[in-house]
């Protein structure tokens, strides 16, 4: 798969860190859903809920591509990631082109992982501007080999 | 879409025995010696569907026990079912083999969903009920299998017989088993799973044949590249015990299928079209997936993985499906 990944951030935030921070666009919506290999979870962002949380226990230990993908050129989602452990997170933002975002982690089993989707838009907003991000957009956790 | 394939009709048509007399005032005459063609054990509505209300054949408590409230997500976020009343039925099946019957449901809504009901039929019942449909024709040839063509004015007297026929044969008390396809990845991956229903409505998850014991939901990724196959995995979770002469998903990613070798396209091809005969794989031995994307993984076209049903609103009679219903024609003519 041609993945149009993206930019990997590496930063120093907690979830909580990263809520506080992100409290003057919106507070994580906390979805209760626990996102499994494999498997695709479809969803939205709307003005109202800008920034969406998910959960995700690695099954095995090796390595993750945490993928996020919304409609190709929609006009107000452009995928964006966070992957959150502990002291550590990830970020990564998707082409224009694919609207596919992906983060590679290398996982513990048994792990504990919080995830964030949102949009770019939403991600860097001016003090006191307004989300407008608005559409759908689907989430999974892909099992990669890496050599 | 419309799958098609040239069926091989069966030309030795003997006489059908009749069947035993309704048991209902308002059910159809006795049918008369007939003999049993493919439409009368695979019947497709026009897409609008049957006018009749799904929970009168699914109980609703029964859909709730098995896959929690309206709404409820699926393992991993997968979508929920479809809710009873955004469903139609869309087809009919009749398997003598297994005496049952079964109903495919799908929604009015754009979803790409289905949801499959069996009911168990008495000892000949599956017999007695095609043997009364094919009655209902009178005498009419029908062609080959697409959308039924006496159920093309829903108003008319076949169309008010089958439904009669369905409500009396579709017993709640008789429903054993639901399943259930649901497509989420923004269109790119199916999620198949199901219930089978006890005698006393307790539902327990089907276990998918060739897949981990403990997991009861199998997925279908076809890739976010539109009209290849590029999923990756194509498969969750990987099947723990397939034989290998059954394991056709190197064709599932196109990728995959251009580095590998002669002997490995052969073999995954070999595969595919065992699985696609019915006389070697049933829904007890092979996995909802590879069943359902056998034909689209050799086909190359868009992906659609309704076996005998509608594809966005287009018939979709899948050649595995055929197969079937020409096996049950035979049975039921030379019995």
């Amino acid at each position: 798969m041609k993945l149009a990944v993206v930019i990997a951030l590496l930063a120093n935030a907690t979830l909580a860190e990263a809520r506080l921070h992100q409290d003057g666009y919106d507070t994580p919506t906390e979805t209760h859903v626990e996102l499994v290999v494999g498997l695709w979870h479809d969803d939205k962002l709307t003005p109202d809920h800008g920034w969406n949380h998910y959960t995700f226990v690695a099954p095995t230990s090796g390595y993750v591509a945490v993928q996020m993908r919304a409609p190709r050129d929609h006009a107000t989602l452009w995928s964006y990631l966070r992957v959150i452990d502990g002291d550590h997170n990830w970020a990564a933002v998707a082409n224009r082109v694919t609207n596919l975002s992906e983060v590679v982690v290398a996982v513990e089993r048994g792990h504990h992982y919080d995830i964030i989707a949102t949009s770019q838009r939403n991600a860097t907003l001016e003090p006191g501007e307004r989300q407008i991000t608005d559409g759908p957009y689907t989430i999974g956790v892909v099992p990669i080999a890496l050599p | 879409m419309m799958t098609m394939m040239t069926r091989a009709h069966v030309t030795f048509v003997v006489l059908a025995a009749c069947a035993s007399p309704a048991a209902h005032d308002d059910a159809p005459a006795p049918p008369r010696l007939v003999a049993i063609e493919p439409d009368d054990v695979a019947i497709l509505y026009p897409p609008s569907g049957a006018s009749i209300a799904v929970d009168e054949l699914v109980p609703h408590a029964i859909y709730v026990r098995a896959f929690g409230a309206e709404g409820s997500l699926q393992l991993g976020g997968t979508p929920a079912p479809p809710r009873l009343d955004e469903l139609v039925l869309v087809a009919i099946r009749i398997d003598p083999e297994r005496e049952q019957l079964r109903l495919v449901f799908q929604p009015r809504t754009d979803r790409d969903d289905a949801v499959h009901a069996f009911f168990t039929l008495e000892h000949g019942g599956a017999r007695e009920l095609a043997e009364q449909i094919a009655a209902l024709r009178g005498g009419v040839t029908l062609g080959p299998l697409a959308p039924h063509p006496l159920l093309v004015q829903p108003t008319g007297a076949f169309s008010t017989a089958l439904a009669t026929l369905v409500r009396r044969y579709a017993n709640p008390a008789k429903l054993s088993r639901v399943t259930v396809i649901t497509s989420s990845g923004l269109g790119t991956a199916w999620n198949f799973f199901g219930v089978d229903v006890g005698a006393d409505g307790a539902a327990t998850p089907v276990a998918i044949p060739t897949l981990p014991t403990a997991v009861h939901l199998e997925a279908f990724f076809a890739g976010f590249v539109d009209g290849e196959l590029t999923g990756e995995p194509a498969f969750t979770p990987e099947s723990t015990t397939l034989d290998p002469r059954d394991d056709l998903r190197l064709l599932a990613n196109h990728d995959r299928l251009a580095r590998a070798t002669a002997a490995d396209r052969k073999r995954a091809a070999a595969a595919a079209a065992r699985i696609e005969d019915p006389a070697v794989h049933t829904s007890d031995t092979i996995d909802c997936a590879s069943c359902h994307v056998a034909h689209l993984v050799q086909a190359h076209g868009p992906t659609n993985v309704h076996m005998f049903g509608y594809d966005h609103g287009r018939p979709s009679i899948q050649p595995r499906t055929i197969r079937e219903v020409d096996a049950s024609v035979l049975a039921l003519n030379t019995r």
